[in-house]
C-alpha cells in the first residue's frame, strides 16, 4: 500500500496499523508530487489519500487519485476526508466507479472498519462512509419514497449504498443470504431502481436514486 | 529691438505683431509710390519713409487699443504708452505743419524717427530681454536723427513736402552725408521694425516646437521687412525705378499675407469666446454630471480635456465619476478657485489664461454642481470599496479559523485515535479487556468531539463552496436542510468566489428560516449569477444584505419570491 497524507502524525499511525494488520506499506508520503513515481516503484494494490492537501488545500487528493488510476487501472483508491458533504465522495465515485471509497478520516481509528474497506476496495468494490450515507437518507424530499420502506428494508437500502454485497449485509444484520435477497429485491422494486445484480453498478444506481430525488 | 512684452504668456504677442505688421506695410506702400512717382536719383525718401512708420505706428496701437477685450489683444497700452503716442503724432503733425514755428518743426523733425524706437521701448519696458535692444536701437536711431538735422540740406532734398521751408537749420549741410545719413536712418528704422516683427510673430506663435510650421511663418516676417528694406536701399543706389517697383510690390504682397497669417490667432480667438459665451449660457441650465468636460471639450476642441473637482476633505482631485485624478497627469492645468479655494481644475493640451476668465461665473455654478456629485460619487466609491473590503477581510478570518481546525486541531484529534486504536489493539492481544473498554469509550468521546467540529468548522467557512463549487456545496446544504429543497443549477461554475459565497449564504440563510421546502435554482449567464429562491420567507438578514451590497448586487423579495441578482466580474 501507499499512504498519502499531509499530517505526519496520521500519516504515520494508519501506516502502523496497517502494518500491525499485516498489509505492507511502501511508501508513505507528505503530499502528492511523487506519488506516480512511488506508485511505478511500489506496484500498491490500494493507495489511501487524503483528500485535502497542499498546495491549494482543496481537492489535490482528490485529482491526484485519477491521475494514478488513469495510469494505473488496476490500483485500488481509498480517500480519507474531513469533509462530510456528499459532493466529493459523488464526485470521486463518478471519476473512479470501480475499486474506490471514500471514508471520514475519523472512521479509520476502527482497525476493523479500515482493513475491511481496504480489502474491499482491493477486491473493486465501492466503500462509502456510513455517515455520508446517512446524510442522503436522511435528505428531505419533497414526496418521499423512501417512507414507503420497511425499517428493516431502510437498513438494508443503507448499507447497499455503503458498498456492501449481499454477504456483508447478512452479516452486518445477523440474517441469512436469502433474506437479504429478498430484502433487496423488494428495495429495488419500491424505489423503481433496475437491478443490475450485485457489484458496484448497483451501489452507483442506489446512489444515483439518493442524489436524484429530491 | 522688439515691440511686444515678452511677459507671461503669448497673449502679447498678437498685438505686437498687428502693429508692427501695420507699420511695415504701411511704410513699404508709402516707400514704394515714392519711389515709382517721383525722381529717386536726387535724394532719398528718408524723412516720408520715417513718417509713415510713425504714423504706422500710431494707427495699428490706438487699434490694439479700441480693440474688443478677449479677441486676442491681451495687452491693453497703459497711460505711458498713450503719453508716447499722442507725442509721436505731435512731431509727425509737426514735421508737416508746413507753416508752422520753425522752432516746432525742427524739434518734431528730429523727435519724429527718435519716436519709433522709443515708443517700442515703452511697450516693451517689462520684458528684461529685450531692453538691451530697444536702448541700442533708440541710441542709433537718435544719433543718425541728429546727424541728419545737423548735414541736412533742405534745398537739396526732392521729397520736400515736410520741411522743404525750414530755415537755417544745417549747420553743416552736405549732399552726400545727407544721402548717406537718410540712408543709414532708414535702413536702421526698417531692420528695427524688421527685428520687432521677428520677436513679435515668435511671441504670437508661441514657438514651443523648433521643427514648428510657424517658425516658416516668422521667417516669412523677417524676410518681408528685410526686403523693404533692401528695396528702398536698391532704388536709392541704383536708381532702378521699374526694378524697385517689382521689388516693393512683391514685398507688399508678401508683407499683406504675413499680416493675414498674423490676423488668424486674434480670430480664432474671437471665435472660440463666442463658443466659449454659448457654452456658458448652455451651463446654465441643470447640467447632468460629465456635461462640463463633454461640452468644454468640444467648445474646445481639445479631445483629451479633463476637468477635475477638488474634494476639500480627502484633498484629493476627482472626476466626474469619483475616481481619483492620477497624480501623474502632467498636462497644463487652470485651476479655478472661489473665495481663495479651489473648485476645480481643467486640463488642456495647451494652456489658455483666457479660458479661466471666459468659462465664468456660469462655469463655475456648473462646476460646483457637478463638484458635489462628484463628491458623493468619490464617497460612494470608497464607501464600496470598504464594505468590499470588510466582507473581504472577514471570509479570510474565517478561513483560517476553518483551516487551523481541519489542519490541526482535527488532524491532532485523528492522530489521537490511531494511537488509542494501537492502545486498544495490544491491549486486546494480552488480554486486558478493561483497558479495551476504557480505550473504546475514550475513542466514541473524541470521535463525538471530531463530528462536532467537523459541523462547527463548516459552519464558520464552507471549504466545499472552494474546492468543489457552488453546485456541490448546495447539494451538500439539501443533504441536511430541515426541509425539502429543489435545486437547479445551470451555467457553468465560473462565477467569481464572492459572488457564489453570497449565493451560497442566502441559500444557507433561505434555508435556516425556511417553513416550507424551497425551489432554488442558480443561472449563471452574461456574468450575473442570478439566485431564485421560491418560498423564502421574505427576511434576509442585513450581513447578507450588506455583503451583496458591497457586491453591486441587487436583492428584491415578493409573495414568496426572492431574487438576487450578482455580479461576477
Amino acid at each position: 500500500m501507499i499512504v498519502v497524507d499531509d499530517a505526519a502524525l496520521i500519516r504515520e499511525g494508519v501506516a502502523r496499523l496497517l502494518e500491525d494488520a499485516g498489509i505492507e506499506v511502501t511508501h508513505r508520503l507528505g503530499d502528492a508530487a511523487a506519488l506516480q513515481a512511488a506508485v511505478a516503484a511500489g506496484q500498491p494494490d490500494v493507495l489511501m489519500i487524503d483528500i485535502r492537501m497542499p498546495p491549494s488545500f482543496t481537492d489535490e487528493g482528490l485529482r491526484a487519485a485519477a491521475a494514478v488510476r488513469a495510469a494505473h487501472p488496476e490500483v485500488g483508491v481509498l480517500v480519507l476526508s474531513q469533509h462530510v458533504e456528499t459532493g466529493y465522495a459523488m464526485r470521486l465515485l463518478e471519476e473512479l466507479p470501480r475499486g474506490s471509497g471514500y471514508l471520514l478520516k475519523d472512521r479509520i481509528s476502527d482497525v476493523a472498519v479500515l482493513i475491511d474497506a481496504v480489502h474491499r476496495v482491493d477486491r473493486g468494490e465501492l466503500v462509502v462512509d456510513p455517515i455520508l450515507v446517512a446524510r442522503m437518507l436522511g435528505r428531505k424530499r419533497h414526496e418521499d419514497s423512501l417512507d414507503r420502506l420497511s425499517e428493516r428494508e431502510r437498513e438494508v437500502l443503507a448499507l447497499l449504498a455503503e458498498g456492501l454485497n449481499n454477504e456483508a449485509i447478512a452479516r452486518r444484520l445477523f440474517i441469512s443470504d436469502r433474506t437479504v435477497e429478498s430484502h433487496v429485491a423488494k428495495v429495488l422494486q419500491k424505489l423503481d431502481i433496475a437491478d443490475r445484480g450485485e457489484g458496484h453498478r448497483r451501489v452507483l444506481a442506489v446512489l444515483a436514486y439518493l442524489r436524484l430525488t429530491q | 529691438m522688439s515691440l511686444m512684452v515678452a511677459g507671461e504668456g503669448s497673449g502679447v504677442g498678437p498685438t505686437a505683431a498687428f502693429l508692427a505688421s501695420g507699420a511695415a506695410v504701411f511704410a513699404i506702400l508709402v516707400v514704394g509710390s515714392q519711389v515709382v512717382q517721383g525722381p529717386v536719383t536726387e535724394a532719398p525718401a528718408g524723412g516720408l519713409l520715417l513718417s509713415a512708420t510713425v504714423l504706422a505706428l500710431v494707427l495699428a496701437t490706438a487699434t490694439a487699443t479700441f480693440l474688443p477685450r478677449g479677441s486676442g489683444f491681451a495687452w491693453r497700452p497703459d497711460g505711458a504708452v498713450c503719453a508716447g503716442l499722442l507725442i509721436t503724432l505731435a512731431c509727425t503733425v509737426a514735421v508737416g505743419w508746413e507753416h508752422g514755428p520753425d522752432l516746432l518743426r525742427s524739434v518734431g523733425s528730429v523727435m519724429a524717427p527718435i519716436t519709433v524706437p522709443f515708443l517700442a521701448a515703452l511697450v516693451e519696458r517689462r520684458a528684461r530681454d529685450t531692453q538691451r535692444w530697444s536702448a541700442a536701437a533708440t541710441l542709433v536711431v537718435t544719433t543718425l536723427s541728429l546727424t541728419r538735422y545737423a548735414v541736412r540740406d533742405p534745398f537739396r532734398d526732392p521729397g520736400c513736402w515736410t520741411d522743404c521751408s525750414l530755415r537755417g537749420v544745417a549747420p553743416l549741410a552736405s549732399r552726400d552725408a545727407t544721402i548717406a545719413v537718410e540712408l543709414a536712418l532708414g535702413v536702421a528704422t526698417l531692420a528695427t521694425a524688421a527685428l520687432a516683427l521677428g520677436w513679435a510673430t515668435l511671441l504670437a506663435v508661441g514657438t514651443s516646437s523648433r521643427r514648428s510650421p510657424r517658425r516658416w511663418l516668422v521667417l516669412a516676417v523677417a524676410i518681408g521687412a528685410s526686403t523693404a528694406a533692401s528695396s528702398w536701399a536698391v532704388a536709392s543706389v541704383l536708381a532702378d525705378r521699374e526694378l524697385v517697383a517689382r521689388l516693393v510690390a512683391a514685398a507688399l504682397v508678401q508683407q499683406c499675407l504675413t499680416g493675414a497669417l498674423v490676423a488668424v490667432p486674434p480670430l480664432l480667438a474671437l471665435r472660440r469666446r463666442h463658443e466659449l459665451r454659448s457654452l456658458a449660457a448652455a451651463l446654465g441650465d441643470q447640467p447632468l454630471l460629465g456635461t462640463l468636460e463633454a461640452t468644454l471639450s468640444r467648445m474646445l476642441g481639445d479631445r483629451d480635456l479633463k476637468v477635475a473637482y477638488w474634494l476639500p476633505q480627502s484633498g484629493d482631485y476627482v472626476d466626474a465619476d469619483g475616481e481619483r485624478v492620477d497624480e501623474m497627469e502632467t498636462r497644463p492645468s487652470i485651476t479655478l478657485q472661489r473665495d481663495g479655494q479651489p473648485l476645480a481644475r481643467i486640463y488642456v493640451d495647451r494652456l489658455d489664461r483666457e479660458l479661466e476668465d471666459v468659462v465664468g461665473s456660469a462655469a463655475r455654478l456648473a462646476i460646483d454642481s457637478e463638484r458635489l456629485q462628484a463628491e458623493v460619487s468619490a464617497q460612494l466609491a470608497d464607501l464600496v470599496a470598504a464594505r468590499r473590503r470588510i466582507v473581504a477581510a472577514a471570509d479570510d478570518a474565517r478561513r483560517a479559523v476553518e483551516r487551523v481546525i481541519h489542519d490541526e486541531v482535527q488532524s491532532e484529534l485523528v492522530g489521537a485515535l490511531l494511537e488509542l486504536a494501537q492502545l486498544r489493539s495490544r491491549a486486546a492481544a494480552s488480554g486486558r479487556e478493561s483497558t479495551v473498554a476504557e480505550a473504546d469509550t475514550i475513542a466514541a468521546e473524541v470521535r463525538d468531539l471530531v463530528a462536532a467540529l467537523r459541523e462547527f468548522s463548516r459552519g464558520v467557512y464552507p471549504a466545499v463552496l472552494d474546492a468543489a463549487g457552488l453546485p456541490a456545496a448546495l447539494e451538500a446544504l439539501a443533504d441536511e436542510a430541515p426541509v425539502a429543497l429543489r435545486l437547479h443549477c445551470t451555467g457553468n461554475d465560473s462565477a467569481s468566489v464572492e459572488s457564489r459565497r453570497a449565493a451560497y449564504l442566502l441559500v444557507r440563510d433561505a434555508v435556516a428560516q425556511a417553513p416550507n421546502r424551497l425551489d432554488i435554482s442558480v443561472d449563471l449567464a452574461d456574468g450575473v449569477l442570478e439566485v431564485t429562491i421560491i418560498g423564502h420567507p421574505g427576511a434576509v438578514a442585513v450581513d447578507l444584505r450588506d455583503r451583496i451590497g458591497a457586491l453591486g448586487g441587487t436583492i428584491s423579495a415578493e409573495g414568496g419570491w426572492l431574487r438576487a441578482v450578482l455580479p461576477c466580474g
